[in-house]
């Protein structure tokens, strides 16, 4: 039987949150055994400051992956050094990037962050975090 | 002036500016914008200011929408963008409305200044200023005013005091004043090393001198070479040791441990202690002819405690360093927090006053560091001076009194560790050998 996980979304005013560092709410989804996003488990303040914290935070919650916008160095450590994969530089509504994430389109360029141009940008940082659990890997 | 002039503008000066419509969407992006953010402006203009930006004060703290909810500009409001490889860029930010000819406001300006460069002045002016010594002291006066003479000589030079006093800073000082100051400062602790250690660290060996011994590694007197060697804890060092140590100090060459022939060594010498050598001599535990032979210069620096006028100095210094380090804007101490610095006893010294520094800075919430940012320890040195319980009104002489404090610290330091004296030293910022002589000194059974 194949089990689903816990899936973090940091958001503000409805969208991604622009930078993790500082970001304050998440929401949280739980999803099936295919990496769809099945349902919105709840919402919850992340109003840790440090890099640590924030990481520790999310463990208690049982979290494993995050979806994100921006977010330094610090922050990425922490987070791969407690074992959360992550998807960073990612942005837009909420509801579209969960269906995104169900679909395996997230990569698109329609989700990236601007700068180096999406998917090259996003496929660079994503090769640092391990591989996306959408329903389209392996 | 005309749009081809106010574009020739933006695009020639260095400060990053955007501009956005009511929705926070990116109008404008000029060529400094791209620069600092690394974004070009074909993919910004038309996307939401916060997704291009990425700044700690988007997310509630955001200075243009201030502007558009007060109607007031904002002036160097001081935050960071992360740079797309995941690296804070500091900032300096200010705002204003964009109006049209008939008053209307049709969006916001935002502009930007990369401040990278001028933090790393500041972080390089912090680490420089640490390491030079201030002091309003009669007794640190005498001891800066023999630093230029005694640098410009190569002789070896002893300094003593109690740990935490500075006398690595002050060997650092000597260096950088002397002649040798643009050659290496080399530092080596002989107290935390075993024997065989020491002697391959300051000497060095050759490839096959021992199993392991797969390269040639040059020591700590060959890395000195042209510059200093700075020997410290130099009272901990075994009496083989001392005979090996002996031999360099007056033949001025050494024999790496594998090599069949000698090195010269033209590194000048300062050697520091914590510990009372002369008494090391009598008791026959340091060899007399090594005592003299580094015992040619030797410069006591006096514990915190007896220099309490350089209280503040020292702990402003430490504030504005670890400030900086946190990114804190934390002006200065409260009156409170000074008193309860006069009335600490200071075992740790500088040492200590540095890491309660530190510690207040990364607890302390407002632009004043107060009482409550400062450790038990201080704040009960206040608490009970003021009950009177502090001050010694039987105590016959200044020296009595001085004695009286430093067994009550003592007592309350082996209270506090179960007796245990190699604890108490640790906590008490002292080595364990100190405390120990000091015990004895004061009556105090282990």
């Amino acid at each position: 039987m194949l089990v689903g996980m816990k899936l973090a979304i940091t958001v503000w005013n409805g969208r991604i949150a622009p930078l993790f560092d500082v970001a304050r709410h998440i929401v949280i989804v739980r999803t099936d055994g295919y990496g769809r996003a099945a349902e919105v488990v709840a919402n919850a303040d992340l109003d840790q400051d440090l890099p640590r914290q924030k990481a520790g935070a999310l463990i208690a919650m049982g979290i494993e992956s995050l979806v994100c916008g921006a977010l330094s160095l610090e922050y990425e450590e922490s987070l791969l050094e407690a074992g959360i994969d992550v998807e960073a530089f990612v942005a837009g509504d909420i509801e579209q990037v969960l269906q995104a994430w169900s679909d395996g389109t997230l990569h698109q360029r329609g989700f990236s962050m601007p700068g180096c141009g999406c998917p090259r940008h996003r496929c660079m940082r994503h090769g640092r975090h391990g591989q996306h659990r959408g329903p389209h890997s392996p | 002036m005309d749009t081809i002039t106010n574009e020739t503008i933006l695009e020639s000066i260095s400060d990053g500016v955007f501009t956005i419509d009511h929705d926070r969407r990116i109008t404008s992006f000029n060529r400094a914008a791209e620069l600092i953010t690394g974004i070009d402006r074909s993919e910004a203009i038309g996307l939401r200011c916060s997704e291009v930006f990425k700044s700690n004060m988007c997310e509630g703290h955001c200075p243009l929408e201030h502007t558009f909810e007060t109607g007031k500009t904002v002036i160097n409001q001081s935050g960071y963008i992360v740079n797309l490889a995941g690296k804070r860029v500091p900032v300096s930010v200010s705002t204003a409305l964009l109006k049209d000819s008939a008053g209307n406001v049709i969006g916001g300006a935002e502009t930007f200044r990369d401040l990278s460069e001028l933090e790393q002045l500041r972080k390089l002016r912090a680490r420089q200023r640490f390491g030079s010594i201030e002091s309003n002291s009669e007794a640190m006066r005498k001891i800066l005013d023999m630093v230029p003479p005694v640098a410009q000589s190569n002789s070896t030079v002893l300094i003593l005091g109690e740990s935490g006093t500075g006398k690595e800073v002050l060997a650092r000082t000597i260096h950088s004043c002397s002649v040798q100051k643009n050659g290496p400062f080399v530092a080596v602790n002989c107290g935390a090393l075993p024997d065989t250690l020491l002697e391959s660290e300051l000497f060095g060996y050759r490839k096959g001198a021992f199993t392991g011994a797969d390269r040639d590694k040059p020591g700590r007197f060959a890395l000195a070479r042209g510059g200093t060697l700075f020997l410290d804890e130099i009272g901990d060092i075994s009496q083989a040791m001392q005979v090996k140590l002996l031999r360099v100090l007056q033949e001025r060459q050494f024999e790496p441990l594998g090599a069949r022939e000698t090195e010269k060594t033209d590194a000048r010498i300062i050697c520091a202690t914590n510990r009372d050598l002369e008494e090391l001599v009598r008791q026959g535990s340091f060899r007399q002819d090594l005592y003299y032979r580094i015992h040619i210069i030797a410069i006591t620096i006096p514990p915190l405690r007896e220099r309490r006028e350089d209280i503040p100095l020292l702990a402003k210094q430490f504030l504005e360093r670890f400030a900086i380090l946190n990114n804190k804007t934390i002006e200065s101490f409260s009156a409170e927090a000074y008193a309860a610095f006069y009335a600490y006893s200071w075992p740790g010294n500088i040492r200590e006053l540095e890491n309660v520094v530190e510690r207040a800075v990364v607890l302390c919430q407002s632009d004043t560091i107060g009482l409550s940012d400062l450790p038990a320890q201080i704040t009960g040195a206040l608490t009970s001076s003021r009950h009177g319980t502090g001050i010694l009104p039987h105590a016959a002489d200044v020296n009595e009194a001085k004695d009286e404090v430093e067994r009550r610290i003592i007592l309350e330091a082996l209270d506090r560790n179960a007796r245990k004296v190699s604890h108490a030293a640790e906590e008490l910022g002292i080595h364990r050998a100190t405390l120990y002589r000091k015990m004895q000194r004061l009556g105090i059974e282990s």
